[in-house]
């Protein structure tokens, strides 16, 4: 019974040694997707951090039709114009049984500026928004509010990526030692649990011989 | 090599659901009551282990140990597995509640089988058979914990040949390392308490 104990205890410390040790593996994929200028980017990672590099993406409708098929680059990035309204169903697969997906619904399409009304074809490259030397005229110039409407739009599109990327990348975020350590003692709580009922049971026919 | 959701068919699902109750069933009739504690305990270790993780180009494996467990649980493996493997889907989103069944075959099955093959080698009085059976069972399991994975992916219209080669060849390095891990735990079990290497063939 002794040697057990310390065979445990060794074994226990071993588990601890490698928690501190383990940097968080890929075992799990995330996409996310964000609309900027009319144009969809999306960025892909393993749990740990990882970028999921040259892996397929898949765009379907909300029928399910496959309408853009296309690949990560080595940022994990992948970008596309929309070539519906939406919604979209992002699908990301990293092979070896690895898959993640996004949904981007109507409302997120629009509000991230005008949508393609044709199909186009995808890029792979990330292209900063496009911003027009137009953005330069101020004063006295009269601009009509639609022009008006666009320069806002484009501005906020340029101001605005830093902070989308932030938060994409803030909203990812790898195993945590709560979590670990969550995980290890609902093990051991099962495992109390176990020997309760293995233990009640043998109780029961100890009763039932006596 | 956990499998996501949504990558697998119903009918595939279901099939591996169906073997790990049975395979739990079994598991669990075996466990005798002094060898909870140890299927406790390598379950977390299993739970652990796959936060061990191993870069390799552009995809990242990590550590299973499904051999050791197997090694030394027989086919307690099973309730261990499942365990851990519903514990990482659940606070870790590895692989998902849907593909539970399917990853705890593809896991604990060749963890059961590389029992049944290496139980006698570990006990050898020859220490070369010892130190073989035991790198073997911790290499094989890894690699038939692939081949299972590849023949669940068969059914999403992936080629069988080409998944293999590719889960196999990511997790040589990782088969290498699990073989030399579970000859340093039999080593090392030899020492410290050898019993537990002769119980788990008692009992089964």
């Amino acid at each position: 019974m002794r040697q057990t104990k310390y065979v445990l205890q060794a074994l226990f410390i071993i588990i601890l040694l490698l928690l501190f040790e383990a940097p968080v593996s890929a075992h799990k994929v995330t996409i996310f997707a964000y609309v900027e200028g009319g144009k969809v980017y999306t960025e892909s990672y393993y749990v740990d951090g990882t970028k999921c590099q040259n892996s397929e993406v898949e765009v379907l409708d909300s029928s399910g039709k496959v309408v853009l098929k296309g690949k990560t680059n080595k940022q994990g990035e992948f970008s596309f114009v929309p070539p519906c309204k939406g919604p979209l169903k992002i699908v990301l697969r990293a092979g070896m049984g690895h898959r993640a997906e996004t949904v981007l619904s109507k409302a997120d399409l629009q509000e991230g500026g005008n949508v393609a009304t044709k199909g186009s074809a995808a890029e792979t490259e990330p292209a900063e928004p496009k911003i027009q030397a137009s953005g330069q005229k101020t004063g006295e110039i009269a601009i009509s509010q639609n022009e008006l409407k666009k320069l806002l739009n484009e501005t906020l599109d340029r101001k605005l990526h830093p902070i989308l990327k932030l938060l994409v990348e803030s909203q990812q975020h790898g195993v945590s030692a709560r979590d670990v350590f969550a995980g290890l003692g609902y093990i051991f709580g099962i495992m109390g649990l176990v020997i309760y009922i293995k233990d009640a049971k043998k109780q029961g026919r100890r009763g039932e011989n006596d | 090599m956990h499998i996501s959701e949504g990558i697998l068919s119903a009918p595939v699902l279901a099939t591996g659901a169906a073997l790990t109750v049975v395979g739990t069933a079994i598991g669990l009739k075996k466990m005798d009551y002094d060898k909870i504690p140890e299927v406790a305990i390598l379950s977390s270790v299993f739970f652990v282990a796959s936060l061990i993780h191993v870069p390799l180009g552009p995809t990242s494996v990590h550590l299973i140990l499904n051999g050791l467990l197997g090694l030394l649980l027989g086919w307690s493996a099973f309730p261990a597995i499942l365990v851990a493997l519903f514990l990482q889907g659940i606070l870790f989103q590895f692989g998902g509640l849907t593909t539970l069944g399917v990853n705890t075959i593809n896991m604990a099955l060749p963890a059961v089988v590389c029992y049944f093959l290496f139980r006698h080698a570990v006990t050898s009085e020859n220490s070369w058979v010892e130190i073989g059976g035991a790198f073997c069972c911790g290499f094989l399991a890894v690699g038939l914990s692939g081949i299972m994975v590849a023949l669940s992916l068969l059914f999403t219209g992936q080629s069988f040949i080409n998944v293999a080669k590719l889960i196999l060849l990511a997790h040589l390095p990782v088969m290498l390392i699990e073989g030399l891990f579970t000859v340093f735990v039999v080593k090392f079990l030899k020492k410290v308490k050898p019993e537990m290497l002769e119980v788990a063939n008692a009992t089964n």
